[in-house]
């Protein structure tokens, strides 16, 4: 059964990576601990990496990182950052224009490219309470997390790590960082 | 005795212990989110429409004004310029150099640069190569001279010839994409079999 799920899982990847197998972007500019999530697959982000569409992207706490799209949109990110390319298509020609990212937390510098120019209507920059539309233009946006203390950031890797398990309550209750130790 | 109010201390330590965490909860903090329209480079200023998921919305066209994410229909506010600076140090010094185009002209009917194209190669090359991990893209034109299919094809070589000036002067490129509007997307509009210098370019763009 394990196997069996295994396999769907694989071919679950393998589809997506076939549908998504056009690179959209680069990384270009990186510092500290920052990470491309491609096909679920997390890998260290440096200058060069391709970036497709469904890519998710995170910065460490020391982290920081830029990329530029196909269609000349810039974006960079500050530490504590998440955000997904959910959808990014930049064929003129065949009238197919459209980029929409989430931007579940921390902060983005965001210049607009042709996307934007063509067909403002077709750029939704999306954040856990609402969506930016965009109207050819430059702005920042910062996403507060409320979820976790500004201290919590050493803890962040060790959660993701452990993410599969489920913790017990007792574990949560010790991780909870709003939990005084006193 | 003396055990006892020790034993009693302790339980009811343990029971300040057992209920502390309700009792310290902290007031629920105001969550710092928000979106901040800037100047464009150009010195222009574009717009934003913040919504939240009741379709509440608020429409900012001036730079510096800023809107709360949770709360856009209290619409927007002037922010504090060392709130801005500091929140977004990181990501603003880490942006990328911006994408950069530049337009080539062609002598009539082949892949020969004009001598005034020729001489701005230099700077398109050291645009590519001062750039880390550079992508390039390459259109090529045609004025509308002579059959579309022959004009769609020359359009594609004027290309590939600048594609290949780079790959030359030995610059790693992440890649170079190379396409063909022929005469279909003229700089300067004109009827057909028309002579144009304007339209004979190939549009480079450097990211």
């Amino acid at each position: 059964m394990k196997r069996l799920i295994t396999a769907f899982l694989l071919f679950l990847a393998s589809m997506a990576a076939t549908a998504n197998d056009e690179v959209i972007g680069y990384v270009k500019t990186v510092t500290g601990s920052a990470a491309v999530t491609h096909a679920g697959t997390p890998i260290q982000a440096v200058p060069g990496t391709p970036l497709y569409m469904k890519d998710a992207l995170k910065t460490a706490s020391n982290g920081a990182m830029g990329v530029t799209f196909k269609d000349n949109t810039v974006m960079s990110f500050g530490p504590n950052t998440e955000i997904t390319i959910d959808e990014f298509l930049y064929a003129p020609s065949k009238e197919q224009l459209s980029l929409s990212a989430k931007i579940n937390k921390g902060t983005m510098e965001y210049v607009s490219g042709v996307i934007a120019k063509l067909k403002p209507q077709a750029v939704a920059i999306k954040t856990p309470t609402g969506t930016i539309g965009v109207r050819g233009t430059h702005f920042m946006v910062k996403v507060d997390d409320l979820s976790e203390s500004p201290s919590d950031d050493a803890n962040e890797s060790a959660k993701a790590v452990e993410g599969a398990d489920t913790p017990n309550a007792e574990e949560q209750s010790m991780n909870n960082p709003q939990t005084p130790q006193e | 005795m003396r055990y006892k109010i020790v034993t009693s201390m302790l339980l009811m330590l343990m029971a300040g212990c057992a209920q502390q965490p309700e009792l310290a909860q902290p007031e629920p903090r105001k969550p710092d989110s928000y979106v901040v329209l800037m100047q464009n480079n150009d010195g222009s200023t574009g717009q934003i429409i913040v919504s939240d998921n009741f379709a509440n919305s608020t429409t900012v066209d001036h730079a510096g004004l800023a809107v709360e994410l949770n709360d856009p229909a209290a619409g927007s506010h002037e922010l504090d310029k060392d709130k801005l600076a500091n929140d977004f140090k990181e990501a603003t010094s880490i942006r990328p150099p911006l994408p950069v185009s530049f337009l080539l002209y062609f002598k009539t009917g082949g892949t020969a640069l004009t001598p005034e194209s020729e001489a701005l190669v230099p700077q398109v090359l050291r645009e590519v190569e001062n750039r880390q991990a550079p992508d390039v893209s390459i259109i090529g034109h045609t004025d509308t001279v002579g059959k579309a299919e022959v004009n769609e094809a020359l359009a594609l070589k004027r290309a590939q010839a600048i594609a290949d000036m780079i790959e030359q002067a030995g610059i790693k490129t992440k890649d170079i994409t190379v396409t063909s509007h022929g005469e279909r997307n003229l700089l300067i509009k004109t009827a057909d079999e028309v002579a144009e210098e304007r339209n004979r370019r190939v549009e480079i763009t450097v990211r």
